[in-house]
């Protein structure tokens, strides 16, 4: 007979239950609330295309403010220059100069570099060398002037001789017309 | 366990009530998707068009017309910004607000808005309130719909416009809008009209090179579209650029300064000498092209409609006349060229000589005198002209003339050539007296640019090069525009040309001439030749007045510049040394340092013979 009172594989079965707990293997279970992190991420991705889309746009009105204001500078600036060119225009500047006194120089002078030998005679000028260089403008301001002058004399002439012809006795018909016209010619000769 | 219950009669009244609810909201429901899937799903496309296009806005951009600048660069037409000033009466009526939404005070507001605005427009663009407020004022017209486009002023210039903008928005009117006008703009005013010429309200060229280049001036306008709502523009919307394109720069070879002192001068000449109009040609005589042109009277191309409408043209090219003596220089290169005479050659002058039904006299009455051809051109002897002209054969003659440019247009980029401009010369098959006048400048007619380039020719060497008055020009892109020229031909030999020279040289420098210190230029050597023309008058007879006129070519010893005054009817003096020479020579003596010709000291008197003894 052996010292085994049972055999081993005839040990007494008592009910067990079939599942049982695994044991925890490694760390502590992260325990995460997956629904609000993923809203708050979504909240954060709006909030940050929100911001985005504001940053854009406030960038587009500032670009559209400073496309005007380049707009209305460059209309003033195209007035200035129109004023400019007028103003530097042959014929505003010459007849300026010749308001000034200044009149042209026919006479030329060369003066050849580099050694500096002067071609031709410089001359001073007197002022009547280019008669048919007045400026219009000068001219035309002459002729209004002395067609009011040539008006007023004759305005003038004919109230002497209407005086002359009434106070003489036998009004002559030379002596009215004559004298007029002797007066006309030296006051002419005397203006011009 | 449930229990069945007998169903009570207000129990199923209210189960049918339900089931009615039921059904009505699901017809209600399927409506809606019906409507849903309508708009969305089958109408989507034209849905989404259609409110876009409400705030879709298409802006036209102006492009710029061509600059013209001369030879030096001074800007001689552009472009400015301008604007048309529209209103929009129903806005102004409501001050741009939603009518139905206003309170007391925006109305009183509303209602004092157009005379507002009408006084403000009054400032800045001129004319009467009254006006302005008539135009403004009623917000609807006689059938009822609103008054939205009224248009106030056009042309205003754009710095006025941003003004009186700034000022309207101050003050808070609204209802004043603009759409782009640009003005062309010609900052020398008068100078060179004649040659620029003008542009109609819409920017069209309508005379002068406008009109000529037009095509090439005229840029092609862009567009912009972008999204805007009532709130303006939508940042990040649609936004789409065309830009413009400018017109073609151009580069004449006109001389700004040379220009005005050739106006000058001739406004002078034809003041003093009481004429009815006149022209002056500048010209470099080795290239052809055009340093100035001047016509009097003028006119501003700002403001064309201040000027007469025969000024508006350019007679220097369009009008033609008998030109007189100064075809003289013309028949004598022929016939020296031809070989059949020279400058030398002696002629035995009588004081007239027959030709057709009467006789050929010349300006001064003289027994039989014994000139050289010299002589004969410094005299300007008609006789002597004829007698010389005679030995050479009309056809000859005629070639010659033709290919100094008579009778043909000269092939300039001005308009108005074709048809008087051509002026006319007779064929080879002309009568013997008609070649005897065309010998001295009568029984042809010639514009003074074509006469001008035919003695250029003559002095240059004898090389015809056809008048042009564009230099250069350039599209926006950067690309140059070829020119049509036609090419330089050799008309006379270099020979021929020279003794020429040497002959015109004699009317101004020849001791045996009366006149002499005066007419000459210190420091140069000037040749020259005067014309004076009787005009055709009313009954077709040579009684209607003269035309006066002077050609210069100078340095002589080897001619660069070139200029031709003609005064048309001059009354105080008809000559064409008296009428026309002061103002050419005053032009070549500014002419001559402008362009580095350089004086000589010393100028051996001139010595070649005028006379010979018999």
């Amino acid at each position: 007979m052996s010292a085994l009172a049972t055999p081993l594989d005839e040990s007494p079965r008592t009910e067990r239950p079939l599942l049982r707990l695994v044991p925890q293997v490694g760390g502590r279970r992260i325990n995460i609330p997956w629904v609000p992190v993923v809203i708050l991420v979504l909240i954060a991705c709006i909030a940050g295309v929100l911001v985005f889309t504001t940053t854009i746009q406030t960038q587009q009105a500032e670009l559209n403010r400073l496309q005007q204001e380049a707009a209305q500078l460059s209309y003033q600036e195209a007035a200035l220059q129109a004023q400019v060119q007028n103003l530097r225009s042959s014929r505003n500047l010459a007849s300026r100069a010749y308001e000034m006194g200044m009149r042209p120089n026919p006479h030329p002078a060369f003066i050849q570099m580099p050694d500096g030998t002067v071609a031709g005679d410089p001359t001073p000028v007197t002022g009547d060398e280019l008669g048919g260089m007045v400026p219009a403008e000068v001219i035309e301001a002459n002729a209004v002037a002395a067609a009011r002058t040539k008006a007023e004399e004759e305005a003038r002439l004919k109230a002497e001789a209407k005086a002359r012809a009434s106070a003489s006795t036998v009004p002559t018909h030379q002596g009215p017309s004559a004298t007029p016209s002797q007066e006309a010619t030296a006051a002419a000769s005397g203006q011009g | 366990m449930a229990r069945k219950r007998s169903r009570r009669p207000v129990g199923r009244i209210a189960e049918v009530r339900v089931t009615i609810f039921f059904l009505v909201m699901a017809f209600l429901f399927s409506l809606l998707a019906g409507r849903a899937l309508l708009v969305q799903g089958i109408d989507a496309g034209s849905n989404a068009e259609k409110a876009a296009a409400m705030l879709r806005h298409k802006e036209i951009l102006k492009a710029d017309r061509g600059v013209i600048v001369d030879r030096n660069g001074t800007v001689l037409a552009e472009t400015q910004p301008a604007f048309q000033v529209i209103a929009d009466p129903y806005s102004i009526s409501t001050n741009g607000r939603d009518p139905s939404s206003m309170t007391e005070e925006q109305k009183d507001t509303a209602a004092r808005a157009p005379r507002a605005i009408a006084e403000i427009a009054a400032r800045y663009l001129g004319g009467d309130p009254a006006d302005y407020l008539n135009k403004i004022k009623d917000p609807m017209d006689a059938d009822g719909n609103r008054r939205q486009y009224v248009l106030l002023a056009r042309k205003v210039g754009a710095a006025i416009y941003q003004q009186m903008v700034s000022e309207l928005t101050a003050q808070g009117w609204f209802g004043i809008y603009s759409a782009p006008d640009p003005i062309r703009f010609y900052p020398n005013g008068t100078l060179a009209s004649n040659v620029l010429g003008f542009v109609n309200h819409e920017n069209e060229g309508a005379a002068g090179l406008e009109y000529s280049q037009n095509a090439w001036l005229t840029g092609t306008d862009g567009s912009q579209i972008y999204q805007s709502s009532s709130y303006g523009q939508i940042p990040l919307g649609e936004s789409a650029l065309v830009e413009p394109v400018d017109g073609a720069a151009y580069q004449l070879t006109i001389d700004a300064e040379m220009q005005y002192m050739a106006e000058t001068e001739l406004a002078s000449a034809v003041a003093s000498h009481k004429a009815r109009s006149g022209t002056a040609v500048v010209m470099a005589v080795n290239s052809g092209e055009v340093l100035a042109l001047a016509n009097y009277p003028s006119f501003d191309s700002n403001d064309p409609a201040t000027g007469k409408e025969g000024d508006l043209g350019n007679r220097a090219v369009t009008d033609a006349y008998e030109p007189g003596s100064v075809q003289k220089v013309l028949t004598m290169a022929a016939l020296i060229d031809a070989g059949v005479c020279n400058a030398d050659t002696k002629v035995e002058v009588p004081s007239r000589i027959s030709s057709g039904d009467g006789y050929v006299t010349d300006a001064w009455s003289h027994g039989t005198l014994y000139m050289t051809a010299r002589g004969v051109l410094a005299r300007s002897s008609n006789v002597g002209t004829v007698l010389l002209a005679r030995q050479i054969d009309k056809s000859t003659l005629r070639n010659y003339l033709s290919s100094f440019g008579l009778g043909t247009s000269t092939g300039i980029e001005l308009p108005g050539e074709a048809g008087a401009g051509m002026g006319t010369l007779p064929d080879a098959s002309m009568p013997d007296y008609a070649r005897d006048q065309i010998s001295f400048g009568q029984g042809l007619s010639v514009t003074a640019l074509q006469e001008a380039a035919a003695v250029a020719a003559v002095t240059n060497g004898g090389t015809y090069h056809a008048p042009k008055i564009i230099a250069s020009a350039r599209t926006a892109e950067g690309e140059d525009i070829t020119v049509p020229r036609q090419e330089p031909r050799q008309v006379i030999s270099k020979e021929a040309s020279g003794q020429v020279v040497n002959m015109m040289e004699a009317s101004i420098a020849s001791p045996e001439m009366t006149t002499l210190d005066a007419n000459k230029i210190p420091g140069y050597r000037m040749a020259g030749k005067s014309g004076t023309a009787q005009k055709i008058g009313r009954y077709g007879n040579y009684d209607g007045g003269y035309t006066g006129s002077f050609v210069a070519v100078a340095p002589a010893e080897d001619p660069k510049i070139l200029v031709y005054v003609v005064i048309d009817e001059p009354t105080d003096g008809y000559y064409g040394s008296q009428v026309a020479f002061p103002a050419t020579r005053e032009l070549m003596m500014q002419a001559l340092p402008r362009y580095g010709v350089a004086p000589t000291a010393n100028i051996s008197p001139y010595a070649d013979p005028l006379s010979y003894e018999p």
